[in-house]
């Protein structure tokens, strides 16, 4: 008798522990599909170490080239061509906001943890989450 | 009733085979552009040493390998992301373990390999004071739940044919 009920605890414990990650699981998907359903976003703000160092409106921007420079002394080059923003050349070892390419849509930004620098889109409508976090 | 001696034999050994599959990660070329996304193969070792000798041992070959593998494939900055991220791992591992009384290992792995990315998104955040990293979380997620499973089926084998030698 005590050997079905540590079983049936057991296994309550198991489907409890399994629905946790279920839980996680999908809220994960949730974010992030209903998230690329977004408006793409006009307007880029590059941050450099949590302060805004250059708003950009992309709709107006011509193409140009530019390096900024991060305060450990890091250097990311972004390029605006076509209205579309990227990361074209960075001094960190691993390059992760190089291989982004162009900023898409309003979800995801492009970081570069090692210098700091964050660039996101944001919608000019308004209602864009991200706003809120910064 | 094994002596300390070939217990610390038995565990460099692990530790070895930890950096080993770590190096051998962080030469997969990685298509996907955020950070911190990975297989974490390194779990699987974490994981059989948890199970067969316990938190002890388990938290020192993981400090080996961490301690190691920062020096050999990584920055000065790895180590504080895989310390933290370990850490938190080995701990969710071992409590759930315990919840879970050594069944359903695979739920274990994924709450280990959660936790380990909860841990890297701490660092992150505090790191570059940027609380937007966290905007990642959800992708982190879903890769977590996703390599922690596999992981924890590879450590399940493993231990099975372990307990044949």
């Amino acid at each position: 008798m005590a050997n079905i009920e540590n079983n049936k605890k057991l296994n309550s414990r198991i489907i409890v522990a399994s629905v946790v990650c279920a839980v996680i699981f999908i809220s994960s998907l949730l974010a992030v599909f209903l998230r690329k359903n977004q408006i793409s976003g006009q307007t880029a703000y590059i941050y450099s170490s949590g302060r805004l160092v250059r708003t950009i409106d992309l709709n107006i921007a011509p193409n140009e080239s530019f390096d900024i420079t991060s305060e450990n002394g890091g250097s990311n080059t972004i390029e605006i061509s076509n209205h579309n923003i990227r990361v074209t050349h960075a001094s960190c070892p691993d390059g992760l906001c190089v291989k982004c390419g162009y900023a898409r849509e309003s979800g995801i930004p492009i970081v570069c943890l090692p210098n700091k620098l964050v660039i996101v889109l944001d919608d000019n409508k308004g209602g864009s989450v991200d706003a809120v976090t910064y | 009733m094994q002596s300390r001696t070939k217990q610390i034999a038995i565990s460099a050994m692990f530790a070895a085979l930890a950096i080993g599959i770590y190096g051998l990660e962080s030469m997969i070329p990685n298509p996907i552009p955020i950070p911190g996304i990975k297989l974490g193969l390194a779990n699987i070792i974490t994981l059989i040493v948890l199970k067969k000798y316990g938190l002890k041992e388990s938290a020192l070959v993981l400090a080996v390998r961490i301690l190691l593998s920062s020096l050999l494939f990584g920055q000065l900055m790895s180590l504080l992301y895989s310390a933290v991220g370990g850490a938190l791992c080995l701990i969710a591992e071992y409590l759930v373990d315990k919840f879970l009384r050594g069944k359903a290992l695979f739920i274990t792995a994924i709450f280990g390999a959660i936790l380990h990315n909860v841990g890297q998104l701490l660092v992150a955040v505090i790191i570059t004071s940027l609380p937007g990293v966290l905007i990642y979380t959800p992708y982190l997620m879903i890769s977590a739940v996703i390599t922690g499973f596999v992981t924890g089926l590879a450590a399940l084998f493993s231990l099975k044919l372990l307990k044949k030698l």
